[in-house]
């Protein structure tokens, strides 16, 4: 496997740069891949840049190849976990197909004017006999609107599957931005309708078990994400009594080891806390209501539960030639903490994981935290299908 | 860990379970509302997700089940290729019209094309590919678009064989099979020993027949050699060498026809150098497929050379020694041409001879025509002398006759009477030269016959020499005569008229003369009979020679030419001229001429009869008739036409009349007699008892066909009633008349009635 994983992706072409200076970072990305055979290009930008220079730069230095892309909480780079690096993916034209619309106001959220528009999209976006379609998703990560956009998504494209990540701002959860057409916007979400001749899987997961502890929101506000109240006692230090910790301690990494899910139907999902508040207050990454029994969670195995989660074959038995990750700022803020973060790196640079770290996950009609989404792309068809 | 934190005090733990109670109902109350949070967002998403994912195994298991059979379907294929390659036989499926799977026998039968058959390769395509490999030999049929002749319906079942040779002596038998609509299987069976086996058999049967055939050649009485169709000697025998003479050396197998052409030219077997040019040879089988020659060979010998072209091109030359049989021939057509040489000479002389018979026979017909020619001008000379000797004679007549009137009375009266006489006698004496001379000419118009009344002609001449046998004291009679002779009437006249006068000379004065004419079977003879001086028979046949006399004739009355004339006339005539005589008694001359059947003409009847009512009616008629009255009116009737009568009112009255021994010349009788009796019984009975042929006529009102048929069968007229008497007369002339011609009087035709004139009154 590991083998297998030394072989750069045949089908996307990647480049990254530590540049510190925004120019030179875009400079060295566009140096590295071919723009003539390049349909499209995804671009992540790490906190250290200013974005606005590097949607500049692409702006000028792209020579009219759309990039698409957003600001991110860390880069899934072909070396594995990256702080600072600009990540560019171009997608040769030989291969991919892509038309966008911008979604530019997120609040208020207006149902029907955002079906609309990707209806048109989709209606617009012509089919071509034997490619396969797909929808990516790239929303405001401090929107807090990715949870009734993945679901009108989902809606308005039962046919295609939607794979989504929100934008992410290193750890610091202040504003996110993305990135369409040279500009980078805030409130806003991107929606890319791929048509691709590679065939594609799509995979997401996670790594927790719930525990005993259980948990009613007795105060809370649905919008902002926010839950004042748990058992009826203030938010944060009741979550810091349940997790056994101090007030004080509570952190990220407090946050990422200790996940609160939500039952339904023997299905747990996770639900992230961004923050804790002056006010005790609890800032959740997804949608929460009062009312709501959550249980703690915890992680177990996130290695091997990784592993199996990549562990991905065509038809043909081949593997991906590479996948697209949207990978949760959270795991990878529990891999650091339990120290296997460059364990993680070993187990996506073997898989040719290429992506970012994000504020949330949209799969399968759901917001999520704490997962893994990602879409393996799989070289062509050695032989016809049987 | 509970709930709700234990260490806290009671009323606060109290308060917390109170907040959570309350969240929780608002909670569930929320549940039955329609709100659009995000947090219902999410909880509908993942229902939905739920049941997509339910959704997800069912198809992963649908997927996974696919898999198996697909797996199951993969090791059934592996096996059929396992199954195949077992085979010893080539195994193709064709679906659809595209190969589908073979096995490798199948697939390597071609090396050359072998890489190029595969999956989705055409079944025409296949053939295609056959076709063009030049490992292909042969096949037995023309392979041209298989799928076609198997049918496009896609009846199953339609099989299909054709047999294929490979490079190497390999043979295949290919079939193919449509097994369903859509599969057509092509198997492949080597046949390559059977064919083989096959093939050593037919050699060995071919090397068998050979030998016998060899064995046959050998005591073949003729010598027969076979050449292969390039030239080359294939078979002979002894005989052959035998009669060509031609050493084995010179000939054995391998050798050619026109190696041996050659050697017998150069040993100059045979001179006939056409015969010796093979390319004659070819030409001539080319073109007619047989060759026959006859050439002398050597020493004298004749052979006869047949060659006859064989199937495969080659030929077969066949010799027999026909020496003997030549020579034979020769001496036969030797001996034919000598006889037909003598024959020629024969047929000369014949012709030679016929020349000079021919040459003969036209100087015969020029002396024939010289003498004619002379006799012609005698006669024309004697006819113009008479002619001219007339005139002057008739002018003597015509002063003698006025000076018979200036001398009556006179003493000169008896001298200008003699001198008439001799003047009469001069001028018929110039006739009879006349006649004479134009019956010996040559011309065959002399005499006309023609058909003449003998009667009339004979009461002529009884008229005109009366006055003569007046003046001598002869007394004639004349015999009428009712009969139509042929002959000519100017000769005819005058040989009668000659013949009486003859007898009037020689009959002296107080003798008789008759003229008469009798029936003798169908000729009539016409007589004169005389009681003159007679001739001696020794003089009766010199009597017709001219100037020929007899001795006691009188100076200047004699008609020396008079018998002569009658003689040649009736030569000319075809008349029998008869004489009986003797010495002192008189004589009897006789002419006897056809006469005329009367019933060959057609014409009119009436005109040969004397067929006016005026005319003499004196028959004797026997009249039946029961009515008296009607017997008597008729009868009264018929006297008065001058007829004897006899009535009777029976057909017993009339016999007992017969018996009396009067015989009628006709019967009369009506139809309807006393007691039922008929007419026609009456008449056969009368002419049973006198044994003739009484001529009758029925008088009757009946007019039945039948009864004039009955009466036609019996000869016996018919004349209806009331009677015309204008008809009656004229029928009772011509019936008894008929009657007096000997007729022959068939039963199926009825007599012609004569000619009936209109009726002049009835009775």
């Amino acid at each position: 496997m590991r083998d297998e994983g030394l072989r750069p992706p045949l089908h996307v072409h990647v480049a990254t740069s530590e540049a510190a200076e925004a120019g030179a970072a875009v400079a060295e990305v566009v140096a590295g891949v071919d723009l003539a055979a390049t349909c499209f290009a995804l671009v992540f930008i790490p906190k250290c840049l200013d974005a606005g220079a590097v949607a500049r730069g692409l702006s000028a230095k792209m020579g009219g190849v759309p990039v698409f892309g957003c600001t991110s909480a860390g880069q899934i780079t072909p070396e594995g976990y990256a702080s600072e690096a600009l990540l560019l993916m171009a997608f040769p034209r030989a291969h991919f197909r892509c038309a966008s619309v911008l979604i530019d106001r997120l609040r208020p959220f207006s149902i029907s004017g955002i079906a609309g528009a990707v209806e048109r999209l989709d209606a617009q976006f012509r089919h071509t006999p034997g490619w396969n379609r797909l929808a990516l998703l790239f929303a405001d990560g401090m929107s807090k609107q990715e949870d009734l956009l993945i679901s009108t998504l989902e809606t308005v494209l039962p046919d295609t599957p939607v794979f989504g990540g929100s934008a992410g701002d290193g750890l610091e959860f202040n504003e996110t931005f993305v990135l369409h057409d040279g500009r980078l916007m805030k409130d806003a979400a991107l929606v890319l309708m791929v048509e691709t001749a590679l065939s594609f899987q799509g995979v997401n997961f996670d790594h927790f078990q719930p525990t005993e502890e259980q948990l009613v929101i007795t105060g809370a506000d649905p919008e902002d994400r926010l839950v004042f109240e748990i058992n009826g006692a203030p938010a944060a230090p009741e979550y810091a009594r349940i997790v056994g910790c101090a007030r004080a301690d509570l952190s990220p990494r407090i946050f990422a080891e200790n996940p609160i899910l939500v039952h339904h139907r023997g299905r747990y999902y996770v639900r992230a806390i961004a923050d804790a508040t002056e006010t005790d207050a609890l800032s959740f990454m997804a949608a929460i209501d009062d009312g709501v029994i959550m249980t703690l969670g915890r992680g177990r195995g996130m290695i091997e539960n990784l592993r199996a989660g990549l562990d991905l074959s065509d038809a043909e038995g081949a593997p991906p030639d590479f996948i697209l990750g949207f990978d949760c700022v959270l795991r990878r803020l529990e891999a650091e903490q339990k120290q296997i973060a460059h364990e993680v790196s070993d187990v996506f640079r073997a898989r040719r994981v290429l992506g970012f770290n994000t504020y949330g996950e949209q799969h399968g009609g759901v917001h999520m935290n704490q997962t893994f989404v990602g879409v393996a792309f799989f070289g062509p068809a050695r032989g016809g299908p049987i | 860990m509970s709930l709700i934190d234990a260490s806290q005090p009671p009323e606060v733990r109290l308060e917390r379970q109170e907040r959570i109670i309350a969240a929780l109902m608002r909670r569930a109350d929320r549940q039955n509302e329609l709100s659009l949070s995000a947090y219902s967002a999410f909880q509908s998403a993942i229902e939905l997700q739920a049941q997509v994912a339910a959704k997800t195994r069912d198809l992963e298991r649908a997927a996974s089940e696919l898999e198996t059979m697909r797996g199951d379907r993969e090791r059934t294929r592996r096996n059929l290729h396992e199954a195949l390659s077992a085979m010893h036989e080539g195994f193709a499926l064709f679906t659809e019209g595209r190969l589908d799977v073979c096995n490798d026998l199948f697939r390597n039968l071609l090396p050359d094309i072998a890489d190029r058959v595969g999956t989705g390769l055409s079944l025409d395509g296949y053939f295609e590919l056959m076709v063009q490999s030049r490992h292909l030999v042969s096949t037995d049929r023309k392979i041209h678009r298989p799928a076609a002749q198997l049918g496009g319906s896609g009846e199953a079942g339609i099989v299909m064989s054709i047999l294929i040779e490979i490079s190497g002596d390999i043979w295949y038998q290919l079939g193919l099979q449509r097994t369903s609509s859509d599969n057509v299987v092509l198997l492949l069976t080597d046949i390559t020993p059977i064919v083989r086996q096959n093939r050593s058999e037919r050699k060995t049967l071919i090397d068998r027949q050979a030998d016998y055939l060899q064995a046959v050649f050998e005591h073949m009485s003729s010598g027969v050699c076979t050449f292969s169709p390039e030239g080359a000697v294939m078979m002979q025998n002894r005989q052959f060498r035998h009669l060509l003479d031609v050493p084995m050396t010179e000939f054995g197998r391998g050798s050619t026809l026109e190696r041996l052409l050659g050697f017998m030219q150069a040993k100059a077997l045979i001179r006939d150098d056409a015969f010796l040019e093979v390319a004659n040879w070819r030409e001539q089988l080319k073109k007619t497929g047989w060759l026959r020659r006859r050439v002398r060979h050597g020493k004298g010998r004749v052979l006869d050379v047949q060659a006859n072209t064989l199937p495969d091109g080659g030929f077969l030359v066949e010799l027999k020694d026909v020496t003997l049989e030549s020579r034979a021939t020769e001496m036969l057509e030797n001996r034919v041409m000598e006889r037909t040489a003598e024959l020629t000479r024969a047929n000369a002389r014949l012709t030679e001879q016929f020349e000079e018979m021919a040459r003969v026979e036209e100087e015969l017909r020029l002396a024939k025509e010289r003498a004619e020619a002379a006799v012609s001008s005698k006669t024309r000379f004697l006819a113009a002398a008479s002619h001219d000797l007339l005139q002057p004679i008739n002018a003597a007549k015509l002063l003698i006759s006025t000076l018979q009137e200036a001398a009556q009375g006179s003493h000169l009266l008896p001298m200008v009477d003699r001198l008439h006489r001799a003047f009469s006698s001069t001028e018929q004496l110039l006739h009879a030269l006349l006649d004479i001379s134009r019956l010996d000419s040559a011309d065959p118009d002399a005499v006309t016959p023609a058909e003449v009344n003998l009667g009339a002609l004979m009461e002529s001449v009884f008229a005109d020499q009366l006055p003569l046998a007046e003046a001598k004291g002869v007394r004639l009679d004349l015999v009428p005569a009712h009969v139509v002779v042929r002959s000519d009437p100017v000769y005819l006249h005058r040989s009668i008229q000659n013949l009486v006068v003859n007898a009037i000379q020689y009959t002296e004065t107080g003798g008789r003369v008759l003229l008469g004419a009798r029936r003798q079977g169908g000729r009539a003879v016409l007589e004169v009979w005389d009681t003159g001086i007679g001739i001696r028979r020794a003089d009766q046949a010199r009597i017709f020679e001219e100037f020929a006399r007899a001795g006691a004739a009188r100076v200047g009355t004699g008609m020396g030419l008079g018998l002569s004339v009658v003689d040649r006339a009736c030569r000319h005539l075809g008349h029998a001229l008869g004489v009986r005589s003797a010495p002192g008694r008189g004589s009897v001359f006789s002419i006897a001429m056809d006469v005329v059947d009367w019933r060959a003409r057609r014409g009119d009847p009436a005109a040969l009869i004397p067929a006016t009512s005026e005319g003499p009616f004196a028959h004797h008629v026997l009249m039946i008739e029961n009515d008296p009255d009607v017997l008597f009116a008729f009868a009264e009737r018929l006297r008065l036409w001058g007829a004897r009568v006899i009535g009777a009112g029976s057909g017993a009255e009339a016999l007992a009349r017969l018996e009396d021994g009067m015989r009628p010349d006709i019967v009369l009788a009506d139809y309807h007699l006393d007691g039922g009796a008929t007419g026609l019984g009456a008449v056969a009975a009368l002419r049973d008892v006198c044994g003739a042929h009484l001529p009758a006529i029925l008088v009757t009102a009946d007019r039945s066909e039948a009864l004039r048929r009955e009466a036609a069968r019996a000869d016996i007229a018919v004349i209806p009633k009331p009677v015309k008497l204008a008809h009656l007369r004229p029928l009772i002339n011509w019936a008894v008349w008929r009657a007096g011609i000997p007729t022959k009087v068939s039963n199926d035709s009825a007599p012609r009635s004569p000619r009936l004139g209109p009726g002049k009154g009835d009775i």
